[in-house]
C-alpha cells in the first residue's frame, strides 16, 4: 500500500497544473499574511511636533509604544482613566476624532487609550449608542467600576431567547476577568486566515475533482480496474495521496501565514483576551492565541470535509467537469445562503453543509466570535459547534462513500 | 484452464448489446470477430469484469469471477479499445504505476518492464512523457501494461489499431509465443491481425455468436462463394452492383481482378477461389462493403 500511496502521489503531482496551484498556494499565504500588516496604520509627532504616517511593521511597533500604558490587565483603574480622557477630550472639542479634535492631540491624547474606549462604548455606553455617537454625558468615570458587572449581565442579553441567553450565561461562566490587554493583534490578520482558508478550499476543489472523475472520463480506469489492487486498494490510496497532499499544504500554508502574523504582530499579543480584540460580547474564554488555534483547527476541519465531499464527487461523477461544477457550487452555498436568508432553516443548512465552516463573514471565525444559535426543535446548538459536529461526521462519511463508488462503478 | 462465457446478455435502455453468449474459451488465441456495434467490446468489458451482465456470468475454471475477485484480476490482462494514459507520466512510471497495481514488488517489475519494452521495441523511451509518443507507440504501451503480470487470461481490445505492417507482425509473434497455456482473446475487425495465429475464432454480429471454430473450419462457410475474374474496368460499378467487391487491382492490359462473393459467378470466365477469413468477414458482414449479399 505505502508503493502504491507513493506513486499515486507521484503521479498527482507530476501533473503540472497540481504543482502549480500548491506552489501558488504557499505563495499566497505569505502575500494573505502580508496585507493585514500592511493595513495598520498609525501617526506618529517627531520632536519638532509634526506628524508623520507610518504603516506595516512600524506602525505596530509605534502602537505598541503608545499603548503600553494599558496593557496587561484591564481593571477598574483602567477603564476610569479612560473614561476620564474621553470626557476631557470631548469637552474640550465636542468629539474625540479629527478633525473637530486636532490630529496631533488625537495621537497624543487618545490613541492611548482607544482600545479601552472602544470597550467601554460597547459595554457601558447606553443600548443604541456606540463609539462614534457617545457624548460625556453618556457615561461617568466611576461607570469604570460596574464594568465586568454590567458585561456579563449585556453579554447575557446578546441571546435572542430564554433558551440562548441560558445558554450564553453557561458558556461564557469561564471567561477570565479581568481581560487582559496586550497591544499588538488585530482583528484583520483572522480575518485574511479565513479568507486564506476559503481559496484553499476552492484551489483544493480543482486539485481533486479530476481524481476519480478523470479515470473515468479518459477511460482510464478500465485498466486500473481489472488489476488485483485495482479497486478498492488503489481508492483508499487516491484517497490517502489526496489527503496527505491537503495535510501537508495546509501545514505549509497556515505555517508561512501564522509566522509571517505571529512574528510581525508580536507572539506576546497572543496571550491578549480575545474580548480586546475584536466585538467584546464573546461567549469563549480564549485568548487571541487559543482563538487562532481554534480557527486553524475549524478551517482545516472544514476543508478536509470539503475535500471528502470532492472526492466523493469525484468517485460519482462521469466527467472532471461535472464534479468540479458540484464542488464549487456547494463550497460557495454559505455564503449564498447567508445573502439569501438568516432563518433558522437557512442557518442549519449552512452549518451542515461541508464547507459550512468557510466562507467570509460566515465563516468559522466569526461564528466563534459570535453568539449564533441554530434550534433543532427543543435543542439549541451553538454554531461552531454544529459547524464542527458536521464536518467530523461527514469526513469519514464522504470518504467511505467515495470508496463505495468508485469500487461499485460500471464502466459505461 | 478454462473461461466460461455462460449466457450473457447486455440489455442497455433500448438496446441488446450482447445477446444469451455461451462459449467455453480454452488456451491458445481466440479471435473476436465482428463489425463495429458488433457487441464486442461490451462482451470484452464483461469478461474484464468492468462491467455487469444483465443476465448470466463468467466462470474461470468454473468459478464465478464476483467470487474469485481479486485472485481473478491476479490471472487477468486487459487491454481496452480506448483509455487514458497520465500526461505526467513516462513510460517507465506508468508501466510502474501499473505494476504496483497488480502487485508486483518493485524488482519483478523493473524485470518486467524492461524485457516487454525490449519486446515492443519501446526501450529507448522508457523515460518519455507518454504523451510525447505516436499512437503507435502509446499502443504497445498498452500492451505492455496487460502482459505485465503474466496473465493467464488476456483480452486484448482492438490491439493493433493504430499500428504499423511491421508492428503489426511483431505484435502478431509476440503473441503466439505468449499464448502457450493461456487464454487470449483478441477482439477486432481487421481479419488478418488472427487470421494466422488465432486458434479459434467466434464471429460476432448483433449481439450473438453465429459461428465459432477454426479459422480453416470457418472458411468453408464461404467455400464455392469466392470468385475471381479479370474485367472492363469500365464495368466495375456494375459488377459491384451484383456482388460484394473484396478486392480489386489493374492489370498491365488495363483490366482489373477483382475478387468478388457470390453463391454462383456473375462474371462471365470467373475462376473459383481458395476461401480466407476476409471473404468470411464481408460474407457476414456485407455493410462493410456498402452492399447486401
Amino acid at each position: 500500500m505505502r508503493r502504491l500511496i507513493y506513486l499515486e502521489m507521484k503521479r498527482v503531482i507530476t501533473n503540472r497544473s497540481t504543482w502549480i496551484l500548491l506552489a501558488a498556494l504557499v505563495f499566497l499565504s505569505a502575500v494573505m499574511a502580508y496585507f493585514p500588516i500592511s493595513f495598520v496604520k498609525t501617526e506618529q509627532i517627531d520632536e519638532q511636533g509634526e506628524l508623520h504616517l507610518l504603516e506595516g511593521k512600524e506602525a505596530i511597533d509605534c502602537l505598541k509604544q503608545k499603548e503600553e500604558g494599558i496593557n496587561g490587565e484591564l481593571t477598574e483603574a483602567e477603564f476610569r482613566q479612560a473614561i476620564t480622557v474621553f470626557q476631557e477630550c470631548y469637552r474640550e472639542y465636542g468629539s474625540i476624532f479629527p478633525p473637530e479634535m486636532p490630529r496631533e492631540e488625537y495621537v497624543r491624547r487618545i490613541e492611548p487609550v482607544l482600545p479601552v474606549i472602544h470597550l467601554v462604548a460597547a459595554v457601558l455606553a447606553p443600548e443604541g449608542v456606540g463609539l462614534y455617537t457617545m457624548t460625556d454625558a453618556d457615561i461617568a468615570p466611576e461607570d469604570g467600576g460596574r464594568f465586568y458587572e454590567q458585561y456579563v449581565e449585556r453579554l447575557v442579553l446578546e441571546g435572542k431567547t430564554d433558551a440562548e441567553q441560558e445558554k450564553i450565561r453557561e458558556m461564557s461562566k469561564d471567561i477570565k476577568m479581568p481581560f487582559t490587554y496586550i497591544s499588538g493583534y488585530d482583528i484583520p490578520s483572522f480575518e485574511y486566515l479565513t479568507l486564506y482558508a476559503l481559496l484553499m478550499m476552492l484551489v483544493f476543489t480543482v486539485i481533486i475533482s479530476p481524481i476519480f472523475s478523470a479515470e473515468y472520463q479518459t477511460g482510464a480506469d478500465s485498466i486500473l480496474r481489472c488489476t488485483r489492487l485495482g479497486r478498492g486498494h488503489l481508492a483508499v490510496a487516491k484517497i490517502v495521496t489526496a489527503v496527505l497532499i491537503y495535510f501537508v499544504t495546509f501545514l505549509v500554508g497556515m505555517g508561512v501565514f501564522l509566522a509571517i502574523t505571529d512574528l510581525t504582530f508580536g507572539i506576546e499579543g497572543l496571550e491578549a483576551s480575545m474580548q480586546t480584540v475584536w466585538g467584546v460580547f464573546e461567549i469563549f474564554a480564549f485568548t487571541a492565541g487559543q482563538t487562532q488555534a481554534a480557527v486553524v483547527a475549524g478551517q482545516f476541519l472544514s476543508i478536509l470535509a470539503m475535500v471528502s465531499f470532492t472526492l466523493f464527487l469525484s468517485a460519482q461523477c462521469k466527467n472532471v467537469q461535472d464534479s468540479l461544477k458540484i464542488a464549487m457550487l456547494v463550497g460557495l452555498l454559505p455564503i449564498i445562503i447567508r445573502v439569501v436568508s438568516s432563518s433558522n432553516m437557512a442557518r442549519l443548512i449552512q452549518c451542515i453543509l461541508p464547507s459550512g465552516g468557510l466562507g467570509l463573514s460566515d465563516s468559522f471565525l466569526f461564528e466563534l466570535l459570535g453568539t449564533g444559535f441554530v434550534h433543532l426543535g427543543p435543542v439549541t446548538v451553538w454554531t461552531p459547534y454544529l459547524m464542527l459536529g458536521a464536518a467530523l461526521a461527514e469526513i469519514p462519511l464522504f470518504l467511505f462513500l467515495a470508496v463505495r463508488a468508485y469500487c461499485r462503478r460500471q464502466s459505461l | 484452464m478454462e473461461l466460461e462465457i455462460c449466457g450473457i446478455t447486455k440489455q442497455y435502455k433500448d438496446k441488446r448489446a450482447v445477446d444469451d453468449i455461451t462459449l467455453t474459451l480454452t488456451p491458445g488465441v481466440w479471435g473476436l470477430l465482428g463489425a463495429n456495434g458488433a457487441g464486442k467490446t461490451t462482451l470484452m468489458r464483461i469478461i474484464a469484469g468492468i462491467q455487469r451482465p444483465t443476465a448470466g456470468c463468467i466462470r474461470y475454471d468454473g468459478i464465478e469471477i464476483d467470487t474469485l475477485k481479486e485472485a481473478y484480476r491476479d490471472i487477468f490482462g486487459y487491454l481496452p479499445q480506448e483509455f487514458g494514459f497520465y500526461p505526467g507520466f513516462s513510460v517507465q512510471d506508468y508501466l510502474e504505476y501499473i505494476a504496483a497495481l497488480k502487485g508486483l514488488t518493485k524488482a519483478e517489475a523493473k524485470e518486467r518492464i524492461g524485457i516487454l519494452l525490449e519486446r515492443v521495441s519501446l526501450s529507448k523511451v522508457r523515460n518519455k512523457k507518454i504523451s510525447k509518443l505516436s499512437g503507435g507507440m502509446k499502443r504497445r504501451v498498452g500492451i505492455v501494461q496487460a502482459l505485465l503480470n503474466e496473465p493467464e487470461v488476456l483480452v486484448l481490445d482492438e490491439p493493433t489499431s493504430g499500428l504499423d505492417p511491421g508492428e503489426r507482425v511483431k505484435f502478431r509473434n509476440l503473441l503466439s509465443e505468449f499464448a502457450h497455456d493461456r487464454i487470449v482473446l483478441i477482439s477486432t475487425h481487421i481479419v488478418s491481425d488472427i487470421e494466422y495465429i488465432a486458434t479459434c475464432n467466434a464471429i460476432m454480429k448483433e449481439g450473438k455468436i453465429i459461428a465459432t471454430g477454426k479459422t480453416e473450419e470457418l472458411v468453408q462457410i464461404v467455400a464455392g462463394k469466392v470468385w475471381s475474374a479479370s474485367i472492363d474496368g469500365r464495368d466495375l460499378g456494375v459488377y459491384e452492383n451484383q456482388a460484394p467487391v473484396v478486392n480489386v487491382y489493374n492489370e498491365e492490359n488495363g483490366n482489373v481482378r477483382v475478387r468478388y462473393l457470390a453463391d454462383r459467378a456473375v462474371v462471365p470466365g470467373s475462376v473459383s477461389q481458395e476461401p480466407r477469413m476476409e471473404d468470411l468477414y464481408l460474407w457476414l458482414f456485407p455493410e462493410s462493403t456498402g452492399k447486401e449479399a
